[in-house]
Parts: structure tokens; sequence; C-alpha cells
């Protein structure tokens, strides 16, 4: 029988932001925590929220009784801690985050005088712990600051027009500002699409690579229902398309440890690397009945039976920079995305609200509303154009991929 | 009793919710669990700004407040500050499931009433893979104020959700059926139910073919025309994104003319369901807002700093997913009232369309979009082949005008599984229905 428990832990400061000025300030202060007992390939998990005592380690061990299979060692003789707080701001000092969140809202009324200002800034810092009686003790905390602005033109019916993103470990006002004012000025700057049915699309890696994702999900090749069904080992994308299970520091926020306690060797595990397709993500438990390697993908609710989930992945970076990807070319910058799909023939369509066109290593301007599409095998296939190493927008790596697009 | 602090606003929202969660999936039992969860959240307002601790420290509240005090400046006029004023002052009890308290059915009895269900999809050699989910939840909710209010109620539900994954060609189909209702013994007895909606997306996914791009005249089924007006029309009535703008309240001031005379959108907290809310988490009591009558903006939706800011009377919209979060602006059940034709009738009317009797997810700001899971064209006024599209979009203001036809037949759904999300608030349990409707020109893709 091993004993674990599983807590993470969260405190924050959130500033809701109306019309341009902090009116609400949110102290958060979450504690959660799991115990787990296995024995005899089953598992009994109870949690509560605040602190792990004996009490709930035995109501774990009472649920046991519900008989939860679990055929799969719990992690063993894993230590590791890892602390990537950084930055001036901390949420223990929320005089100092409101005062830097205020003067930032006030630069941008005072150059934007056009535009309203809405949604959140908030300062996080958030821990998760997994120890077991197995010798486990893998620790990792970290501390992220968002700026989510929504921006709105004063003479627009919408909600909102466009989006502000903007989240990174160490906040430094001069870079978010020079960000900011460039996208700003771009959306206050209104151009037509240029002449053309398919050009180099730049957007979040995450919103395209869902459909591959989901598709790469060791539950689904097992059963034979994955879209890409017995292919594994076959070069089905561009040779530059490499999709990775992230466990690394490069994302803030990012644990190097699962659920279950697993980590991955460099911090990374490729599934599809230089467009062949290696191997499904799995936790340890699918990695059992379907032979597949444990890829360190076990999340779920803190009181959970962990299990395999679609989440934290990247696509690998080029050594090229935005600017470099495009070269010459005009690109399309989608910033906010109005709700698009796959269908299961992996073909994607999605109106844009609201776009950029990029243009010799800037924004250049805002384009009218468009729709984008495109076939998930000509999007990471012939289309694609690779991920920027730099991250010259919304704080972000950006993937560039060639798609029809029209208004 | 707490000692609520001079010059202030203040208000203490308790929660505690006992919820169980079974998943079965391809046979094989993967979680039950059975929890109960307690946290406060605790709001100062000085007439400027709002002070808000959330936490699970049950015993430490009047801490909170005495700290979140040293955050703020009291105002001696805090009485007669336009939000405060606009507060119901409501004391009341109304604990609706104490005799059909869902937390009290046994686990075995949930297990049991999970591996029922599950023999429906083990029937099926064309189902590859299944999950099957049982979900409950009783939450008891306590606000109290400075003002006065003092309110306590409940809110329950329970549902059986399928998950299922046909494959054709190897390209994957993801079916799904809900069953939601508000008391345990209700959840019995829909097998057929299931079984209908089986055999139906077998069906559809062995003869389905991709769509061809273009602009189409739509019919949705009751619970896509809910998605429809949730989408398309309620976020923009959630009044939060208006203060402080005036184009915004020149743009949508009551009485303009919206949409189609036919249409009907309301919003209620008070019917039940997945939208069910008797009270908001400020105290409110739940109303009945018509959104658009008549083809008319008509009214929006409420929190008591929205409702004070636009001088308008509360509405009960103010909510947060749960005690860790303010309460914002947000929809409760929001539902297109019926017409007077039968859906044979819309249907027959439609030369060359589509008919969408599900969705994925919707989403709605200038134009919105929803992602159909299973369609069917329409030729010469009858349903014909089934079809693949990955989303219809309409431009919102357009589209409202492009409503011809309502049928009398009405429902309105409840979700089992996600719900709505707006900021960093997902997901809210609400409900969303609607009769059988007509829209023409909406672009298919």
């Amino acid at each position: 029988m091993v004993k674990e428990q599983y807590i993470t832990k969260s405190r924050e400061i959130n500033l809701s932001v109306t019309n341009g000025e902090v009116t609400s300030v949110i102290k958060k202060n979450i504690t959660q925590s799991a115990c787990r007992v296995y024995h005899n390939d089953y598992i009994g998990v109870a949690g509560k929220l605040g602190e792990a005592d004996d009490e709930l380690m035995e109501q774990a061990f009472g649920n046991l009784k519900l008989a939860i299979p679990y055929k799969a060692q719990p992690t063993a003789g894993s230590v590791r801690r890892e602390q990537l707080e950084c930055g001036v701001f901390s949420v223990d000092d929320s005089g100092s985050f409101m005062k830097e969140a205020e003067e930032i809202l006030e630069i941008l009324r005072e150059e934007y005088p056009k535009l309203i200002f809405s949604n959140k800034i908030r300062i996080r810092e958030e821990s998760r712990q997994l120890k077991n009686d197995a010798g486990t003790d893998l620790y990792f905390s970290d501390r992220v600051v968002s700026f989510v602005l929504l921006v709105k033109h004063v003479d627009s019916a919408s909600v909102f027009d466009d989006d502000l993103v903007y989240e990174v470990r160490d906040f430094d006002r001069e870079k978010y500002l020079k960000e900011a004012r460039e996208h700003l000025d771009a959306f206050l700057n209104p151009v037509q699409l240029p002449e053309g049915e398919t050009f180099p699309v730049i957007i979040s890696p995450e919103e395209l690579g869902r459909f591959v994702v989901q598709n790469m999900d060791a539950m689904a090749f097992g059963h034979g229902t994955s879209f890409f069904n017995g292919k594994l080992g076959e070069k089905l994308f561009d040779e530059k398309f490499s999709l990775y299970v992230n466990r690394g520091t490069d994302i803030p926020g990012n644990a190097f440890f699962d659920a279950e306690g697993s980590t991955c060797e460099g911090d990374r595990c490729y599934l599809i690397q230089n467009g062949v397709l290696l191997r499904p993500f799995a936790d340890k438990k699918l990695s059992g009945e379907f032979g597949y390697e444990n890829t360190a993908t076990a999340e779920g609710a803190y009181d959970s039976v962990p299990s395999n989930v679609a989440d934290c992945f990247s696509g690998e970076c080029s050594n090229q920079t935005l600017e470099e990807i495009l070269g010459e070319a005009d690109g399309i910058y989608i910033s906010v995305m109005g709700g698009g799909d796959y269908t299961s023939e992996g073909n994607y369509a999605s109106p844009v609200q609201t776009a950029f066109l990029y243009r010799n290593g800037k924004l250049a301007g805002r384009l009218p509303e468009l729709n984008i599409s495109g076939n998930v095998y000509e999007i990471f296939g012939k289309g694609y154009m690779g991920i920027s190493s730099d991250k010259p927008l919304e704080g972000m790596h950006k993937m560039v991929a060639r798609m029809r697009v029209s208004c | 009793m707490y000692r609520f602090p001079e010059g202030f606003y203040t208000d203490v929202r308790e929660e505690t919710v006992i919820a169980t969660g079974i998943t079965i999936e391809n046979g094989i039992l993967k979680e039950n669990k059975t929890k109960k969860e307690q946290g406060v959240i605790i709001r100062l307002y000085d007439g400027r700004r709002w002070y808000i601790s959330s936490t699970t420290e049950l015993d430490r509240v009047q801490e909170e407040i005495d700290a979140l005090v040293q955050m703020g400046k009291p105002c001696p006029e805090i009485a007669k500050d336009p939000v405060v004023k606009k507060y119901e002052v409501n004391r009341e009890i109304q604990l609706q499931y104490t005799s059909n308290d869902v937390s009290k059915i046994s686990n075995g009895e949930k297990l049991a009433l999970t591996e029922q269900y599950c023999q429906c999809l083990k029937g099926y050699e064309e189902i590859q893979r299944w999950k099957m989910y049982y979900l409950d939840n009783h939450t008891v909710k306590h606000i109290v104020s400075s003002k006065g209010c003092d309110v306590t109620f409940d809110t329950q539900n329970c549902c059986i959700a399928a998950r299922y994954v046909l494959t054709k060609d190897d390209k994957p189909y993801y079916g799904k059926e809900d069953i939601y209702c508000m008391e345990f013994a209700q959840l019995s007895g829909h097998e057929e139910e299931l079984h209908s909606v089986i055999k139906e997306d077998i069906e559809y996914n062995k003869n389905a073919v991709s769509v061809v791009p273009g602009d189409y005249t739509c019919i949705f089924a009751p619970e896509v025309t809910g998605v429809f007006a949730h989408e398309s029309f309620g976020h923009k009535s959630e009044s939060d994104f208006m203060v402080g703008d005036e184009n915004m309240k020149k743009e949508w001031a009551i009485g303009t003319r919206v949409g189609a005379k036919l249409l009907n959108i309301v919003d209620t907290g008070m019917e039940e369901g997945s939208g069910y809310v008797p009270f908001d988490d400020e105290g409110t009591r739940a109303k009945r807002i018509y959104l658009i009558r008549d083809g008319i903006l008509s009214g929006r939706l409420h929190s008591a700093m929205t409702a004070a800011a636009l001088e308008e009377d509360l509405t009960g919209n103010a909510r947060a997913i749960n005690f860790q979060f303010e309460p914002i602006v947000r929809m409760t059940s929001t539902y297109v009232e019926p017409g007077e034709s039968t859906k044979e009738e819309l249907i027959a009317g439609v030369q060359k369309g589509i008919y969408i009797v599900d969705y994925n997810h919707g989403s709605g700001m200038s134009t919105f979009t929803i992602a159909p899971n299973k369609a069917y064209m329409i030729r010469d006024g009858k349903l014909a082949e089934p079809v693949k599209i990955s989303v219809i979009t309409g431009n919102v203001m357009n589209t409202l005008h492009e409503i011809d036809g309502l049928s009398k037949e009405f429902k309105l759904g409840s979700l089992a599984l996600g719900g709505c999300g707006k900021m960093e608030q997902y997901p809210l349990r609400v409900g969303l229905g609607g009769p059988y409707m007509r829209v023409n020109h909406l672009t298919v893709q």
C-alpha cells in the first residue's frame, strides 16, 4: 500500500477593470488537498478544500471500497523541487501591484482616448506538490502576471472589438507598453485585405493544433478511433512541424510533473517529430493498458483519479523569428477568433472578429472581419511555415501557416 | 453574525456544495467521488471600488472583513450610494430540495443507475469507445449583507451524460446524449431516448458527406435555437459591457427594433433546469426579463452596479461560477418563445437549406458561430442527406431580422457538461431553449 498527498495552492490579486479603471480588488487564497491510497491495483481518493490531515487520508483509505481500478505503480523515488518565482511584484505586496496596474491603465487611457479597456489584471502564485511514502517528493511553484484587457472603440456597437493579452513571469512595464502601443496603433488604422486567396496566417499553435492533439490520445489510438489511426511512424506533416508534451519552464505556471508525478526526460516528449507521428500521449494507466510510452499527461481536478488529458503541448519553435519566417510576405495576424472548428474530415473553418495585417516586422493595420479555412493536412503540411523563435505578439511564440482567407 | 464595518456596504456569500461524479469508460470504473466543499466570498464596497476576499477558512470571515476594511476608505454616506440603494433586502429561506436532496441518495444507487445506462452503449458494435458520466450537485448558498439581506436557498441537478465515438473510414464522430433532471428518481427510464439518439448517430455517421459551403436557410432544433439566442443576443444583453459607454447606450436603447417581429427572447432564473437560480449571488430575487419583445429591444440583464449605472431595475443576473469569483452579469435560462408553425411546416417552406439538430459549441460577438454536431440537408421541403459542417456563422444584427418562422413545439434544455464562459469564469450553468426556428441567409462552411 502506498499513501500519497497531492496539494495545490493558489493565491492571487485579481483586479477587475471597467471603463479603464480598477473597480474591484479580489484577494484569493485557496488550498486544495487530496489524499490517495494505492492498494492491489486499486486507488482510493479523498479531497477537501484546505490542508490535508489524517482524517482525509482515512477517507481515501475508506474509498478503496469503491473499487476503482488503478493498474499502475505510484511514482517512486522521484525528488525534485522547482521554484520559479521572479520579478518585482508579489501577491503579498498588493499595493505595489495595484499601483503599477493603475499607472498603466492611466497611460493607456491618456494615449488612447478613443478606446475603452476592461476585464482583468492579475498576479497569481501557485504551487503543486505530490509526495508519497514510496519516496517521491515533487514540488513546483511559480508566479504569473497577466494583463488580459478587452478593447473596444468608443464608436463600436460590439461588446468588445479586440483583446490585449500579455502573460509573463517577470513583468516589465516598458516591454508591455511597447507591445500594447504597436497593437493599439494598428487597431486604430483600418486597412484592406490585400489581393489573394491564401495568406500566411499568424496564430496561436493551440487553436489550430487542437484537432491534432485530440487525435493523438492513446485512448483513441488504442481503440482505433483516432483520425490518425494506423499511421504511427508515418510522415504526415511538413518536416518543420514537431509537437511535444511540454513540461518545461518556458510556459509560465507550467509544472514539470503531471498529476501522477510523472515527468519527461528533458521536460519534453515528442509526439510528432519532423512531421512523423511518433507516439500518442498516454498517462500511466493507458501506457500500461496499450503499451505506449508514459508521456506525463495525467491531469484532472485535485480530488479526481488522474486521467489522460490533452493539455500541456507545444509546437517546436523554428530557429527563425516571425519576421524571418514571413520574409517579404504579408501575414494575417489573428487576434480574436470567432469559435471555429474542424469537421471529422479535418476541415477547419472559423470567422475571425479581429485580425491585423503584419508587414515588415510589425502590425501595419486592422483588417475587416474575415474567415479562415484549411484542411489539417494542408495547415500542418505544405502550408506550414513554422513557429517563431521570438515572442513578438502577446508574449508568445506564434505559428504561421498558409490558409485560405476571405472577407 | 458578522460585525459589518461602518462606511462600507458589505456582503458575505457562503456556499456549501455536495457533489458526486461517477465515470465509467469502456466498462471500467474510472471515477467515483463524492465531495463536500465549503467556501466563502466577502465583498466590501466604499462607493468607489469593491474589495473582495475569497477563502476556504470559514472561521476567519470576520478577520477577512476587518482586513478588507484597511484597503478601502469609509464613506459615511454609503447608504445613499446608487449601487447600495439598488440592493433588495430579501430575508427568506427557500430550500426546494430538502426532501429530495440528491446528496442523500446512496453511492450504490447512483453507481447502479450509471451501470444500467452503460448497457445501452454495449449493444452497438459501431461504438468503438465510450464514457458514461453520472453527475449530481446540491448547492446551498447563504447571503447576508450589511443592508439586511439574509437569504438561504438551494439548487440541485443530477444527470447522466453518454459520450461515444463512432468511426467511418478512420474518421471519428463524437456522439452524445444528456439526461438532465432535478431529482434522482427522474433519471431512470430514459433508455429508449438514448437508443434513439445512438441509432440516429450511427446512420448519420454512415452517410454524412461534406457540405457544399454557401449561403443557406437553416432550421434550428430547440437546443440550437437556445444556443443561438444565448450567443447571438444574450451576451449583448449583459449590461456590464455598456457601463460608461455612451455609444453602446445609444446603439442599444430600449425600444430599438433589433429583430423580426415574431421574435421574443426571454431570460429568467425562475425556470427549473440548469439556469434555475431563485436569487442571484447578490441576493436579488430572480425575475423574468424580455430581452426582445416583438422584435423590439425590451430589457437587459443587470447586477446592482450596472442597474445603478444605467438607472434601470435589478434583474437577478449577478452570478459567479463559485465562491472563488465575484458575481458579474450573466444569463440564467435564455430562450426564444414559441411561435405558430409546426416543425414540418417550417421544413416544408425551404427549397434548399439545412436542418441543424445539435451542436458542439457556440460563440458570439459581432458574428455568431455555431459548430453543428449533426445536420441534414433540406431539399424541396423535405429532410435529405446528412452533412458535415465546420461552422455556421452570421452577423448578429442582420441575422435576427432573418428569422421568419417559429414552431409551436418548445423545449428548454439544460447542459449536463460544460456551460457558459465569460471572461475567466467558466463553466456557469445556464439553460438554453426555444422552438424550431427558421433563419435565412446563414453562411455555412
